[in-house]
């Protein structure tokens, strides 16, 4: 049984096709993430998968079952813009809403509330709750029922660093856990960090596309003498770069030991090192250029 | 239950709906309070002029009696005659005015309304025995059929010994009727003198209910509770979004959402009646549920064994049921015309995301249904005027024994299931672009 099935599911507004006979399928727990740039059907996509807009024609199944089942949101979830919410209503209101519909335990909502962080405001009215405080009610509100298959639109619009953290912290521990995570998002440096596996949007077919193959390691290295590093490393052929704070090599994960031992042997103390893994950057650029993102 | 408890517990929290509901629970009662002033102005014009009587006529028969004695000493005796016919008429009518204020102050209604029933009554007699309505106003007569049902009423009024509806004409308080035929400045004097000020709760309830509140306050309500879906489906709020990713079927949705806006439609417009019987309690009181309401019977039988289809002010039949009947009638039929109206809204709201266009076309189309279209049994805009179904004025001037109470609740009823369907099924394709 497929964890989601998408069959020739086409989606037009007026002339627009949005959604050409797009074919898609995950059989096992990970996490994807769908991008494009604005308006080119993202949204819809997650939307017509989830059977809130009707699909011109196509088929999907969520969990073995079509999307036209509602029951199928027993084991599915899907992070909605906080337009879903009621402003009027509190963080409390909504959870123990969905606690009802899908018969869960009230003492989830405070469990799912510690888990999110927002225990503090859970009786507040929506209406008073910042961006980010909406993302994290919205976030609780997918995950009370403990979905098998997440969906997330833009789960990162909004959130502060330290809530951008938590949520990555949160995604990669659900995929640990052995939920389907597919989200949508334009951070790509934020995808980058929880997955490999992206779907690229474009005139309205997916592409999928396994950034193991596509992404660079850089390391960047603070020492005590840069000069030297920069002048030993180029000599053994490294692709090294000056940058304001120290110097930035790009490197396999097998030659970390190589250039470790190549600094310390010209005396240079290490300070600091930081892995940057891009990638998809890169990519998107070649495959949207002269597309305003 | 719970997504109908969810509903509900949405509607109780909007700022909006409270705004709106305290704004129309203030302009009843303002509007019930602005009445019962004017109700009051004219009652305390009757007293003045009661008072004011008590001293000018004894002047006016002291100097007519003085003038009197001077005549006889002139032998003047066609103007000794004048003067005593004119101290006759002034000497009752200075005991007339002494036992209404007498009666009034002791707050003896039963004695005024039976003096009341005696002047009518004498109008009826008069004008049965001459073959002739007894009473004109400027050449223009007085309905017969006017002149029985307020001698009747009256007598009613009279054994019930209750306070009556405050008129500006008090001698003589007719109780406007269908068969009145004034026009022109005629027309304008009546309706004066026949309009009725109720003071007590339940009669200001029934002197407002022909004016079409009603239809009114159900149309707030619905322009208010009626958008439970369409206010969730607009641009920046996608409420509707939500349920569609919760193992929850369209229809329990639907009924949760069209039965709590139902529900609070009901308890707005129960809430809005409630406001002139409670602010009655700290003026005149509710009233009697005992006061008797005109009902029109129509033509009698005629002697060769069918109706008439012809008015006739002399034979045509009423009779009365207490106000207590008339509001239970109202209530059921008021019940009804909000299903009625709430669907059609409700329908309109799921292709019109703005609520004053929906209120708009409701509106509109009420009013057309009334007005133009033919008042007919089947013709559910019939039974938006309730006071006239329920006291048979559509029945007997459309001799149309089939306008009921009855039928009424029946046609409404059935056209309201059918648009509850129809909203089921463009609720159940409902999406929000």
């Amino acid at each position: 049984m497929a964890i989601l099935a998408v069959h020739d599911l086409s989606k037009s507004y007026k002339n627009h096709q949005v959604l050409d006979k797009i074919r898609f399928t995950i059989d096992s727990p990970g996490i994807w993430a769908l991008v494009g740039p604005n308006g080119v059907g993202k949204t819809t996509f997650l939307n017509v998968v989830t059977n809130i807009l009707p699909a011109a024609s196509g088929t999907v199944e969520l969990m073995g079952k079509s999307n036209k089942d509602p029951s199928v949101f027993k084991e599915v979830a899907f992070l909605q813009d906080n337009t879903v919410l009621f402003d009027y209503l509190s963080g409390y209101d909504h959870l123990k809403y969905i606690c009802d519909v899908q018969k869960i335990y009230k003492q989830r909502i405070k469990e799912v509330a510690e888990y999110v962080g927002m225990e503090g405001y859970l009786k507040k009215t929506v209406g008073n709750y910042s961006l980010g405080m909406k993302q994290h009610l919205l976030l609780a509100m997918a995950l009370i029922n403990e979905p098998k298959l997440l969906l997330l639109d833009e789960p990162l619009n909004g959130l502060d660093p330290t809530s951008a953290i938590l949520m990555r912290g949160i995604l990669l521990e659900l995929a640990e856990k052995g939920t389907t995570i597919l989200l949508s998002s334009h951070n790509l440096a934020e995808i980058d960090r929880v997955t490999k596996q992206i779907l690229f949007l474009k005139d309205g077919k997916l592409t999928e596309v396994d950034m193991n193959t596509f992404e660079n390691t850089y390391y960047e290295f603070v020492l005590s003498n840069h000069g030297l590093a920069h002048r030993v490393l180029t000599e053994h052929e490294y692709d090294v770069e000056a940058t304001s704070g120290g110097i930035r090599v790009q490197l396999d994960n097998e030659q970390l030991d190589n250039v470790i031992d190549l600094i310390k042997g010209e005396g240079i103390h290490i300070l600091d090192i930081q892995k940057e893994i891009t990638g998809s950057e890169k990519l998107y650029k070649e495959i949207f250029s002269g597309v305003n993102t | 239950m719970k997504y109908f408890l969810f509903e509900c517990k949405k509607m109780l929290k909007k700022k909006s709906i409270w705004i709106a509901m305290i704004l129309s629970v203030v302009a009843i009662a303002g509007f019930y309070f602005f009445n019962y002033s004017v109700a009051d102005r004219v009652h305390q014009t009757r007293m003045l002029d009661l008072e004011n009587s008590q001293i000018d006529i004894p002047e006016k028969l002291a100097q007519d009696r003085i003038d009197l004695e001077e005549a006889k000493k002139a032998g003047d005796s066609a103007k000794v005659l004048d003067i005593e016919r004119g101290i006759a008429i002034y000497e009752k009518m200075l005991e007339d005015k002494t036992f209404q204020w007498d009666n009034i102050i002791s707050g003896n209604w039963a004695a005024i309304s039976e003096w009341q029933f005696e002047q009518l009554n004498n109008l009826v007699q008069i004008s049965i025995s001459q073959n002739y309505i007894a009473h004109s106003i400027m050449d223009q007569q007085v309905s017969m059929f006017t002149m029985r049902a307020s001698a009747e009423e009256r007598k009613l009024v009279a054994e019930l010994g209750v306070e009556p509806f405050v008129q500006w004409d008090y001698y003589i308080p007719y109780h406007p009727t269908m068969y009145d035929k004034h026009d022109g400045k005629v027309l304008e004097m009546w309706e004066r003198s026949t309009k009725r000020y109720g003071k007590q709760g339940f009669y200001f309830l029934y002197q407002v209910i022909p004016a079409f509140i009603i239809p009114f306050i159900i149309l707030i309500g619905c322009f208010v509770f009626g958008n439970n879906v369409s206010s969730e489906a607009t641009k920046k709020k996608r409420g509707m979004n939500l349920y569609a990713v919760l193992p929850l079927k369209r229809r329990q949705l639907f009924f949760a959402k069209y039965l709590s806006g139902l529900l609070f439609t009901l308890s707005f417009v129960l809430i809005i009646f409630c406001v002139p019987l409670i602010a009655s309690l700290f003026t005149s009181g509710v009233g009697s549920l005992q006061y008797p309401v005109l009902i029109y019977d129509g033509p009698v039988e005629s002697p060769f064994g069918f109706e008439t289809i012809i008015l006739n002010e002399w034979t045509d039949a009423f009779q009365f049921i207490t106000i207590g009947q008339y509001f239970s009638t109202v209530l059921l039929m008021t019940a009804v015309l909000i299903v009625f109206m709430f669907s059609i809204y409700y329908l309109l709201s799921l292709f019109i995301k703005n609520p004053t266009v929906n209120a708009a076309i409701l509106l509109i189309g009420t009013f057309f249904g009334m007005t133009v279209l033919p008042k007919t049994a089947y013709n559910p805009f019939t039974y938006v005027d309730i006071h006239r179904v329920v006291n048979r004025e559509f029945a007997v001037a459309g001799f149309n024994e089939a306008i009921t109470v009855g039928n009424g609740l029946m046609v409404l009823g059935a056209i309201g299931v059918i648009a509850i369907v129809l909203c089921y099924l463009r609720f159940r394709r409902y999406v929000v672009e």
